[in-house]
This record gives structure tokens, sequence and C-alpha cells, in this order.
């Protein structure tokens, strides 16, 4: 029962990174209406932490890892998007 | 009969392979930061060199990686509840990897095909260096792919095994999630 539940709870995940991957064709260069210069980068950045949270907790099961390695993993992503953004708009 | 992993003080696997993906997680953090920094100085030139690049080709192999993982995640599933499904599911995921090989290997040929390699611009020394390397990542993980298979097919696993699966396939879904960066940085993201 348990393997069943989470064998769903795995493909649930798989499709939904695949839509947030075939969204990316709204903000990629094959788009038009990618001209909002200042949100485009922040939503490609965020989409990206996002879904890579997703396989980290999902596929990598983080979500019942230790406390210690899951902190680090999500604190990882976080710093990595924040950090991206921050030297993205800088002056 | 299901198998339970004994690793649970450090999660899936071995506690060598998580040394393995915080140290490369750490590295190519410092890749995507460089790409960005250097990116930023002369945006010009990156928009360009994103212009040449195939981005449906791109979003192919992001697709293919995403379904790899989850091929094998379900592969480690059907392990512990000692289904014998599990070497069909890693043999999907390393197909799913193989096509991945090839549409990057098609991407190169056709870069250099048109005259463009690694020395054309900042840009192409960027993406030549971080998805080759991304590429090893991807031929390691497939050989990783390959010896996880031949042991879930080999019969009943046993907790020693099942922690060499599990770090296995724990390997497999890094090289996915790096992608999801690489792809984003590369094929995505508009430099201006």
């Amino acid at each position: 029962m348990t393997i069943v539940f989470r064998n769903r709870r795995l493909v649930l995940c798989w499709a939904c990174l695949i839509a947030l991957t075939l969204a990316s064709f709204k903000s990629g260069p094959m788009s038009r209406a990618a001209d909002a210069e200042l949100f485009q980068p922040i939503f490609v950045i965020l989409l990206a932490g996002f879904k890579m949270r997703m396989i980290a907790m999902e596929f990598m099961q983080l979500r019942t890892a230790p406390v210690l390695l899951r902190f680090m993993i999500e604190i990882w992503i976080l710093l990595l998007c924040v950090a991206i953004l921050l030297m993205l708009f800088r002056a | 009969m299901t198998l339970e992993s004994k690793a649970t003080e450090h999660g899936l696997g071995e506690q060598g392979v998580w040394v393995l993906i915080l140290g490369d997680l750490l590295i190519f953090s410092l890749f995507f930061l460089s790409l960005i920094y250097y990116g930023h100085l002369q945006p010009d030139i990156y928009a360009r060199g994103q212009a040449r690049l195939d981005f449906p080709l791109g979003l192919f192999n992001s697709l293919v990686l995403i379904t790899s993982s989850i091929l094998a995640a379900l592969g480690l599933e059907a392990v512990r509840s000692g289904s014998a499904k599990g070497g069909g599911f890693f043999a999907a995921a390393m197909l799913c990897g193989l096509s991945f090989v090839a549409v990057k290997t098609i991407e190169y040929a056709e870069k250099m095909h048109t005259g463009v390699t690694i020395v054309s611009s900042e840009f192409f020394t960027f993406y030549f260096v971080f998805t080759g390397i991304h590429l090893g990542h991807v031929v390691a993980g497939l050989a990783a792919l390959g010896l996880i298979r031949r042991a879930a097919e080999a019969g009943p696993v046993d907790a020693p095994t099942l922690a060499l699966i599990e770090s296995g396939v724990l390997f497999w879904h890094m090289v996915d999630l790096l992608w999801v960066m690489l792809f984003a940085l590369f094929y995505i993201l508009e430099w201006r």
C-alpha cells in the first residue's frame, strides 16, 4: 500500500516537472511574450530552483532524510538562486 | 516481501555518495556563478551565443532526463518491494540517458559543423566546458545504472546491495538536478 502511494506521488512529481519544463517555452527564446525585462530572470531562476527542490525532496527522498542533510540541500538551492539573482541584478 | 534500507541515518544510499553529491553541487555552484558573473559583463555576446543554441533539443533533453529520473526512482521502489520489474525500469532509464547523450552529441556536432567551437566566444567556452563536464557525469551515471540493473536482475537483493542501488540512483538524480539549472542558464535566461 505504501509502495503504491509512494509511486503515485513520484508520478505526480514527474508530471509537475514535465509541465514546469514545458512552461519554460513561455519564457524561453522561442516565446514572443517574454518581454517582461524584470520578471523573466526571476521567473526562470525561481522555476529552476523549485524544480531542483522537487527532484531533491521526492526523487532523492530528502523529505524523509535526516534534518541536517535535508537542510543542507535546501539551503544550497536557496542560496544558489539568491546569489544568481543578486549577481544578475547588481548595478 | 519488502526490503527496507538500513541507511536511514544519512538518507538514501551509502554515506560516501552524499559526500560526492555535495562536493559536485558545490563545484557546479561555482560554474553557475562564474557564468552569471561573466555573462553580466558582456550580455550581448551571451545573447548572441544563446541565439545559436537549439532550444527544442535542450528542451527535449530536459524532458528525457526528468523521465529517466522517475524511471530510476520507480526501479528502486520495485527493488525494495521485491518485484522483478526493477531491472526493466533501470534499463528504460538507461535508454533515456543514452538518448540524452545522443542528442547532446548531435548538438555538439551541429555547432562544430557551423564553425562554432569552444574558442568561438566566451559563451561557447562556458557552454562546451560546463555541458561537457555534465555529459561526463551522465556517462558515469549510465555506467552506474548498468551496474545496478545487473544487481537488480541478479535475484534477491540484500541490504548492502540495496544501499549500492540507492547510491547509483541518487547519483542519477543529481545529474538530473544539475541539468535543470544548466538548461535554465544556457537556454532560457535572457541575457541583457
